[in-house]
């Protein structure tokens, strides 16, 4: 049972199938017990491109946990062996985690002993981070390229849509006899502190509650980033 | 290059170099192959890889999302009788519209044509509603298809034996390009708004039972009609002796095939437009891509049907043909095995299938894994399509024994991997299959002087038959992996008594 107040991390990669199937070949590799994989959508970027279908390309969330020091080495690994720096490829970003199971703890306890890496302290943090911040925005199924304009506008560079389903109504029972979901498109976009601000009021305007798009941002913490 | 356009390049070239690579190699190593005949092969090679292309990207961005959105919809509605209803008239517009069924109605000259595409229409529509009842009372899929397969196995023995193959074949054929993307995607929309462990695996077996309804169509109509030998005319070979007339030629075909994948596209577009007017389901840019994605639908199913069936069927015959007359026939087993394992990539709703098993399962299944599976199983087919050939084993020997195989294996596998598999059968065997594969035995078998009603045919059954087994036997490995990596895992760190226990990370916490 260990004691130290260490810090731990969630690691999140969102590149294409390949790469990430690349990447999860890499997690087993270095013996990272926990792995979760979703399937995701780039955003298009141009609008001629989305009506030629030439958008956007699928791409894969690879999500892990890890401890501190470990987390920052696996974004150099990712970005030394993915080649996260060309265009299109991927990023890769670590969100802090201020809670888990025992048992995840010691899972990621045994990575440090596993692999040896040169151990860093704590308080190491601001290496690369805190310059990024992880805006979220959720709104109904078919606006997020509304989203992504506005963000886009304010600075944004890139995102990832997550299809996903919200659960709120619980009257709405539908053909199968249970809660009918709402679908929703889930936004992720890695911005620069200093524009934070900004995209999430033009997303804010464009599809909020007041709008068709029914949509909610919020912001996320992050501490290192690679591949932007 | 554009990635998007790059992967979908990439997907073509991979799904039809292959198998012209083959056919390239058995010209000059074993048949040689006069250079007119080759020219066209390589000129529908050319034509079957754009056409791959437009309609992959086209299929995605079309069909893919209409057969969704009309499968959500469908889920939200509370009246069955409403669900049940569009469920049938979708699966018979679809029915109709699919180039391949055409064919096969040509193929099968006993019975009239417009009389073999309503009952058939008629029987996947009504086997598309079971597919919904199915889920909405959570019937085990596994034990409706051991039923559904009796019955189908005991009508059989009530039908001329000259219709049985064509009738097995007719499950396979009638579910191909059009359909595949659409009632995938119909499942999927389905499933995806429930919650609940069984959703994922209830994405899938739509198309499965739709497979049958075809089947158990031609049984059905076979007690009713005479069957007569059919004259199957193979396509000659055009005589092109300059490179004006294979242009020629090409441009002489391509009228009718753009009337006849026009004929099938325009319910579609119908369809879409009366779903969109009455849910106004889709924002203005998506209308647009569902748009353009049709237009890619239709370029890309022309230009693969007219490639597949002027390049490549005459192609198909010649080689059954001389295989057979050489010496060491036998050499026609290897070579059907190499050939199927490579053809089955180049149908054009194999990559759709894949992708969407990809996606439901968040990439567990890959599609490099599904490709393998399919392959080794397509490839066994031909295998024993050959065997049969050269031997002139009845169908009854190999159909029967195999689908008591793969029913059985149904009750031992993950339940996702039987939708998974039974779909996969009537998608392998799309056409690819009825326009290089079909000819090929019929080929070889008028060489031997066989039955073409009772040999020849079938090879379209068997194609369908094999992927039920790979993609189970596929199935059963996943699941002995993945136990063994869950157990693995745990016992590397060991589960204690208070693993369960919350580890407050936060300062002061």
């Amino acid at each position: 049972m260990d004691t130290n107040k260490r810090a731990y991390q969630m690691l999140v990669l969102i590149a294409t199938h390949k790469l990430v199937d690349k990447a999860t070949e890499l997690f087993l590799n270095m013996n990272l017990p926990i792995q979760y994989r979703l399937n995701a959508e780039g955003t298009a970027s141009s609008e001629i491109l989305d009506a030629l279908g030439l958008g956007s390309v699928d791409k894969s969330v690879l999500i892990s946990t890890v401890p501190q020091g470990f987390g920052e080495q696996m974004l150099q690994q990712l970005h030394n062996q993915l080649r996260l720096d060309a265009v299109n490829s991927g990023i890769a970003f670590t969100i802090p985690l201020t809670g888990a199971s025992n048992l995840m703890i010691r899972m990621m306890t045994k990575i440090d002993e596993d692999n040896e890496f040169p151990q860093q302290g704590k308080g190491e943090n601001t290496m690369t981070g805190n310059k990024h911040t992880l805006v979220i925005a959720i709104v109904d199924r078919g606006f997020s390229d509304d989203v992504m304009v506005a963000a886009r506008a304010a600075g944004a560079g890139g995102g990832t849509v997550i299809h996903s389903r919200g659960i709120e109504n619980e009257d709405a029972t539908g053909f199968w006899g249970l809660s009918v979901q709402e679908e929703k498109e889930l936004v992720l976009i890695l911005a620069e502190v200093e524009n934070k601000v900004d995209i999430m009021r033009a997303i804010s305007e464009k599809c909020g509650m007041h709008s068709e798009a029914k949509g909610l941002v919020m912001s996320l913490p992050i501490d290192a980033v690679m591949g932007i | 290059m554009n990635p998007k356009l790059r992967e979908k390049t990439m997907e073509s070239l991979s799904a039809v170099l292959p198998i012209s690579g083959i056919v390239l190699f058995i010209s000059v190593f074993l048949v040689p192959m006069n250079l007119g005949t080759m020219v066209m092969f390589l000129a529908g090679a050319v034509m079957l890889i754009l056409g791959m292309g437009f309609f992959q990207l086209g299929a995605e961005m079309s069909m893919t999302p209409i057969g969704e959105g009309i499968g959500v919809q469908l889920s939200r509605s509370k009246r069955v009788w409403v669900v049940l209803f569009i469920g049938f008239i979708m699966g018979a517009i679809i029915t109709i519209s699919e180039p391949d069924l055409q064919v096969l109605a040509e193929q099968v000259p006993a019975i009239p044509n417009m009389v073999l595409i309503l009952t058939v229409a008629v029987g996947v529509g009504l086997f598309l509603a079971l597919a919904i009842l199915r889920i909405k009372f959570q019937i085990d899929l596994s034990k409706l298809l051991i039923g559904l397969y009796a019955v189908l196995i005991g009508a059989s023995f009530f039908v001329p034996r000259e219709f049985l193959a064509v009738a097995f074949d007719s499950g396979g054929v009638t579910t191909g390009p059009m359909t595949v993307p659409f009632i995938m995607a119909m499942g999927i929309g389905l499933a995806s708004m429930r919650s609940g462990k069984n959703a994922a695996s209830d994405s899938f077996g739509l198309v499965a039972l739709s497979s049958i309804g075809p089947i158990l169509a031609v049984l059905v109509l076979g007690c009713f009609y005479n069957p007569t030998e059919t004259e199957y005319s193979l396509g000659a070979v055009a005589d092109v002796t300059t490179t004006r007339d294979v242009v020629r030629v090409f441009a002489q075909e391509i009228p009718a095939y753009a009337g006849e994948v026009l004929v099938a596209l325009l319910p579609i577009a119908a369809v879409f437009l009366l779903f969109q007017l009455f849910t106004r389901r889709y924002q203005k840019r998506q209308v647009v891509r569902i748009s353009v994605g049709m237009l890619y639908t239709y370029i890309g199913l022309v230009l693969f049907l007219c490639g597949v069936n002027i390049g490549f069927a005459p192609v198909g015959a010649f080689l059954g043909g001389e295989l057979a007359s050489l010496d060491y026939n036998w050499v026609l087993i290897p070579i059907g095995m190499l050939i199927g394992y490579y053809i089955v990539k180049a149908e054009p709703a194999i990559q759709v299938l894949n992708h969407q098993v990809e996606n439901v399962t968040d990439g567990a299944i890959s599609v490099k894994t599904m490709n393998r599976s399919m392959s080794i199983g397509v490839a066994v087919s031909i295998g024993l399509a050959m065997l049969r050939i050269l031997l002139s084993i009845p169908i009854y020997w190999i159909i029967i024994p195999g689908y008591i195989i793969a029913l059985v294996m149904s009750r031992f596998v993950p339940k996702m991997f039987v939708g998974i598999a039974f779909d996969s059968g009537g998608v392998a065997s799309g056409p690819m299959t009825s326009t290089f594969l079909l000819p090929l035995s019929i080929g070889t078998c008028q060489a031997l002087g066989g039955d073409l009603m009772t040999d020849a045919f079938g090879v379209v059954a068997l194609v369908a038959l094999t992927p039920l087994i790979a993609i189970q036997v596929m199935g059963l490995v996943y699941r002995f992996k993945t136990s063994k990596l869950e157990k693995q895992a745990v016992q590397h760190i060991g589960l204690t008594a208070d693993s369960d226990d919350i580890i407050d990370l936060e300062e002061g916490g």
